[in-house]
């Protein structure tokens, strides 16, 4: 009989608050150098929430791997980005006398580098990854991936979002095909078109947008031909049409979002590992739900946070620049406004100022990322792991242990670019 | 090898003594039910399990061989603790105990349960960091100044002005008090006229184009000015409130007008442009609000190096002269400045804050002395002076 294996989640939100929270600070304490070594214990922390068959997952990477690798990718990248953008920014003026151009051609050079760093990323976390003792792994091929990606998304644009789905469908065939638990190499089975249904409702909106901003952009085109403007009916067309756009990117959005989640579930769905498989129960109202509800307890935790760091460094201020003290708690404000100048006594050079600046936007990032972290990421990951089972557990007996990939290099590359950051 | 392996082949012995945990053994993903005796006599972790073929394994783990998993110390099983271990002989296995007793038995007599392997390739990482830091350093100090000078000599004037005009909506918007206005430009039409007036006075002498410097006057009460990229000189409100003659403001304009002349503020945007990207990529600030900040902060109160800052003082002296003008005029200011301020103590004013300010003063003044006082005109009538004081109102 196959059996099947539930996947359990062990996880509160309590010890995750605290962690994060702590290692936030210590991030920024350290000017963010600590970074890799919260990211580390958080993705600890997350993997062992997470217990197919009541056995956890284990993440046995170490942030000094990561500090290494990012060192490495930093001088790569320092040299790439800081003469690229300098020279791009340079030519774009010269060429343009604006700076969209540059933007445009650093992005077309980032498309290859973002999914050769995701890649390379993702293999150092197979490698870091075991359950049941036994390592996760990925091939070596993020050359090819990048190439490969390009490709798609070529594909993609020649179409017109047609083949989205295919890209979608592709590329995680690339990935899963190239995986193993263990010796056991996985394979994702399905066919790209099984994603296509999920896709048309938002594949209509984007051409709907297309279409309307093609015709709003012919409208435009009139109006220098004549050079006296639009025809009264025209202009108010123009306002009626760039106001659905606006209104139309919502649906787009939302199909968009459902697709990703549908897409999701039926990859998952389709993947084996010899004899095993997997089921998902993912479902989109829930995760929109969560994501919604997150987002929104997100930003009320955030503007608390941070209004009551101000007000803690309203006080500072006050305690050292006692000229400051009847501004009280708005001191902070006032500063970052530059409205100290009819203050008598000292004052804060612009230096302390910016400072201070500094690190009241740092803290507001940071307690943005805890609070995501614990109130978005985590019930996700959570809805995410508890719906998903393995079939035909009896055949993980037939799976041996794989030899350690080094993965040197860490995830350098993808954390310059912060493509770690859904953990 | 401290691990034995011995086989039993007898599936029909008793059940073992001992508590039911988990294991798994690090060769394959199958998971066992194992019976896990600690005795602490012998020292050691008596684990039991029968493996696929109904054999029974017999391992002996030493107490002090045991291990924590990194990171997973605190792991619960709904309320209750649970405990993951392994063995340093045989760090893939993993024994998963639920049982409470066993795990504080585990946890009082087990020696070694938080060591470390030991850490390795300590060098190679000072090295790495060593060579990291070094190249960042070359990078920003080195290659992106020597590029950002040669593209700013380079640069056509029309992108020059674009970029300028593009920092300068910047800087408004920063030192605005709203979030939708940006900073009021002073636009009062006589004062205006005065400026114009002082502009081309200047202009005239330089050889420098008659449209090579536009001249702004933004409504904030900081005692600054600065040139921006493609000929832009900002002069803030407060530094026509401080100064007592409009000598005063033209020697400060013509300072501003030397660098200009230089193309610093396009070399000093440009490297900007590079060094606040390497910055932030080594910070992990993916907003790029520390760019922003910072690099609005630098444009302002921009600090050129000692022989740019120099020259273009050079410049000013130069200039002055020809426009009728003594080089002194840029003394008084300053030395006013320096005795409310201090030489280093700021207000948000980098011309009070300016390193070797007394320097500055002296020179300014030992330019003077080979100036013929005959030869100076007022910049500015009266009348003129009084409404560029109102360019505000």
């Amino acid at each position: 009989m196959a059996q099947l294996l539930k996947t359990e989640f062990e996880g509160r939100l309590g010890p995750l608050l605290r962690l994060s929270l702590w290692t936030s600070v210590l991030s920024v304490v350290t000017f963010g150098f600590y970074r890799f070594w919260m990211k580390t214990r958080l993705r600890q922390h997350f993997w062992a929430a997470v217990r197919p068959d009541r056995t956890p997952l284990e993440y046995v990477g170490k942030g000094i791997e990561k500090f290494t690798g990012f060192l490495i990718a930093l001088v790569i990248l320092a040299l790439l980005i800081g003469v690229l953008a300098l020279v791009l920014v340079y030519a774009s003026y010269a060429m343009f006398s604006e700076e969209y151009e540059a933007y445009l051609i650093a992005a077309l050079i980032a498309v290859p580098l973002v999914y050769f760093a995701s890649y390379r990323a993702k293999r150092y976390v197979y490698a870091r990854t075991r359950w049941r003792g036994i390592r996760f792994a990925l091939e070596p091929a993020a050359g090819r991936y990048a190439l490969y990606a390009v490709g798609q998304w070529l594909l993609t644009l020649v179409t017109l979002g047609l083949l989205w789905p295919r890209m979608t469908f592709k590329l995680e065939k690339f990935r899963t095909d190239r995986t193993f638990f263990g010796d056991q190499r996985l394979h994702q089975g399905g066919k790209w078109a099984g994603l296509l249904k999920s896709f048309l409702p938002a594949l209509a909106c984007l051409w709907l947008i297309l279409g309307m901003t093609a015709y709003a952009a012919t409208l435009k085109t009139d109006e220098a031909v004549d050079g006296s403007g639009l025809p009264a009916a025209d202009a108010l067309t123009l306002a009626k049409l760039i106001g659905i756009i606006a209104f139309m990117t919502l649906p787009l959005f939302f199909f968009y979002a459902r697709y990703r989640i549908v897409a999701l579930r039926y990859l998952a769905n389709h993947k084996t590992a010899g004899q095993i498989g997997l089921i998902s129960n993912l479902s989109f109202p829930r995760v929109l739900g969560i994501t919604i509800g997150g987002y929104i307890l997100t930003n009320i935790f955030t503007l608390l946070a941070s209004l009551a760091t101000g007000a803690i460094l309203s006080l500072l201020l006050v305690v050292v620049y006692p000229g400051l003290s009847d501004l009280g708690f708005s001191a902070m404000g006032a500063l970052n406004e530059g409205r100290l100048n009819d203050v008598d006594g000292a004052v804060p050079s612009p230096e302390m100022a910016t400072g201070f600046a500094l690190f009241l936007y740092l803290a507001t990032l940071l307690f943005f990322g805890v609070f995501r972290q614990c109130f978005v990421l985590f019930p996700t990951w959570r809805h995410y792991a508890s719906t998903l089972s393995i079939t035909g557990g009896e055949h993980l007996v037939g799976i041996r242990q794989r030899d350690r990939d080094e993965a040197g290099g860490a995830e350098g590359m993808a954390e310059a670019f912060d493509l770690g950051a859904a953990i | 090898m401290s691990v034995s392996a011995t086989t039993q082949p007898s599936p029909w012995a008793a059940t073992p003594e001992g508590v039911r945990c988990e294991f798994v053994d690090g060769q394959t993903a199958k998971r066992h039910e194992v019976f896990a005796e600690l005795r602490a006599a012998e020292g050691l972790l008596a684990l039991n399990y029968p493996d696929e073929t109904g054999t029974y394994v017999r391992l002996a783990w030493p107490l002090s061989h045991l291990r924590h998993v990194e990171g997973h110390r605190k792991l619960s099983w709904g309320k209750a603790p649970m405990g993951i271990f392994t063995n340093a002989m045989s760090p893939h296995a993993r024994l998963y105990v639920r049982d409470g007793i066993l795990l504080n038995e585990i946890r009082a007599q087990a020696p070694n349960l938080s060591r470390r392997p030991p850490v390795s390739g300590r060098g190679r990482l000072m090295a790495l960091i060593g060579g990291a830091v070094a190249s960042i350093a070359l990078i920003i100090f080195v290659l992106i100044p020597t590029i950002s000078d040669q593209l700013a000599l380079r640069l056509p004037v029309e992108g020059e002005r674009a970029l300028g005009d593009k920092t300068y909506e910047q800087i408004r918007q920063s030192f605005s008090d709203s979030q939708f206005l940006p900073l009021q430009e002073c636009r009062a039409e006589q004062g205006e006229a005065a400026l114009v007036a002082m502009r081309d006075r200047l202009l005239g002498a330089s050889d420098l184009d008659a449209e090579a410097v536009r001249l702004t006057v933004l409504d904030l009460d900081m005692i600054n000015a600065f040139a921006l990229p493609g000929g832009r000189i900002v002069v803030m409100r407060g530094l026509i409130d401080a100064a007592e003659a409009p000598e005063e403001v033209a020697a400060v304009i013509a300072h501003e007008i030397g660098h200009v002349a230089h193309r610093d503020p396009t070399r000093h945007a440009l490297r900007g442009v590079g060094t606040f990207g390497v910055l932030s990529l080594v910070f992990g600030d993916f907003a790029g609000g520390t760019v922003v900040l910072l690099g609005v902060n630098q444009l302002v109160n921009a600090q050129y190096s000692q022989e740019a800052e120099s020259a273009a003082d050079s410049y000013a002296h130069a200039l002055l002269p020809k426009a009728g003008i003594s080089p002194g005029a840029l003394a008084p200011l300053f030395e006013r400045l320096k005795a409310e301020y201090g030489d280093a103590e700021g207000l948000a004013s980098h011309l009070a804050s300016h390193p070797k300010l007394g320097d500055r003063v002296d020179r300014a003044h030992a330019a003077a002395d080979s100036f013929d006082a005959a030869a100076s005109a007022p910049v500015l009538s009266a009348l003129e002076w009084f409404r560029l004081q109102h360019i505000c109102d």
